[in-house]
């Protein structure tokens, strides 16, 4: 997996590709945590060019969104295939975040 | 004829197995679509072996793949503690973030993913056995 971080203001886009799984779910986390260090932020995940996503995934995002919510800052997910779409209806992530 | 890959039930073995899954899926010609959804479900199921089926100690586990013209169907065996996946509830898909835990989301992705999921335990084996359905 890839992940391209770009700050604009106080948003922060993560941009990933290849595929979000137990291997590389704790490089995002620790990309985000350091997102967060100095001050909230708004994320935004651009999943265009992710092919997958794994339960470890999920719980990142769920991580990232309770984080979002306790900040009173906005978090949108983008561009996501739709066999992610179908894994975010599934377990009912659909409800939990924000997809653009 | 079926393929098969045995490996001990470690994190080093994990890629290992994924590739060799997508290797022979695409070699059959599944489908892309499809080939995502076993591959997303395949990798729930090892990281359950690899994380429990040997807390106390080392095993290895068995991926076995069948191609057939209607199906595909994927086994996955280990000679751990005898634990049927498929028994827990599933988890509440329908609270807010806040109230949501973290466990649980793997087994119910393979379960709404695959068309059908079957555990048995014989001869001091679990195994878990995933079906897609061709065309469906």
């Amino acid at each position: 997996m890839e992940i391209k971080r770009s700050v604009n203001g106080n948003t922060v886009t993560f941009a990933l590709s290849g595929r979000l799984d137990t291997i590389t779910s704790p490089q995002l986390s620790k990309e985000i945590e350091a997102a967060f260090e100095k001050e909230p932020v708004n994320l935004v995940f651009d999943f265009s060019a992710l092919d997958y996503i794994s339960s470890s995934g999920l719980r990142v995002l769920l991580s990232a969104q309770k984080k979002v919510n306790a900040l009173g800052t906005k978090m949108t997910v983008k561009g996501v295939n739709d066999t992610i779409k179908e894994i975010f209806e599934v377990t009912g992530f659909t409800g939990i975040l924000t997809i653009a | 004829m079926p393929q098969s890959l045995k490996v001990p039930a470690t994190m080093a073995h994990f890629e290992e197995s994924v590739g060799f899954i997508e290797t022979h899926l695409r070699g059959a010609g599944v489908d892309e679509k499809t080939l995502t959804k076993i591959l997303t479900a395949s990798e729930e199921i090892i990281v359950n072996i690899i994380s429990y089926a040997y807390q106390d100690g080392e095993g290895d586990f068995e991926i076995e793949i069948e191609d057939h013209p209607d199906r595909t169907t994927l086994s996955f065996t280990d000679e751990g503690q005898p634990f049927n996946p498929l028994q827990n509830p599933d988890v509440d898909t329908t609270l807010a973030a806040n109230e949501r835990e973290i466990g649980g989301l793997g087994i119910l992705m393979v379960k709404k993913l695959m068309d059908d999921v079957r555990y048995r335990f014989l001869d001091g084996k679990n195994t878990l056995t995933i079906t897609m359905v061709k065309g469906a």
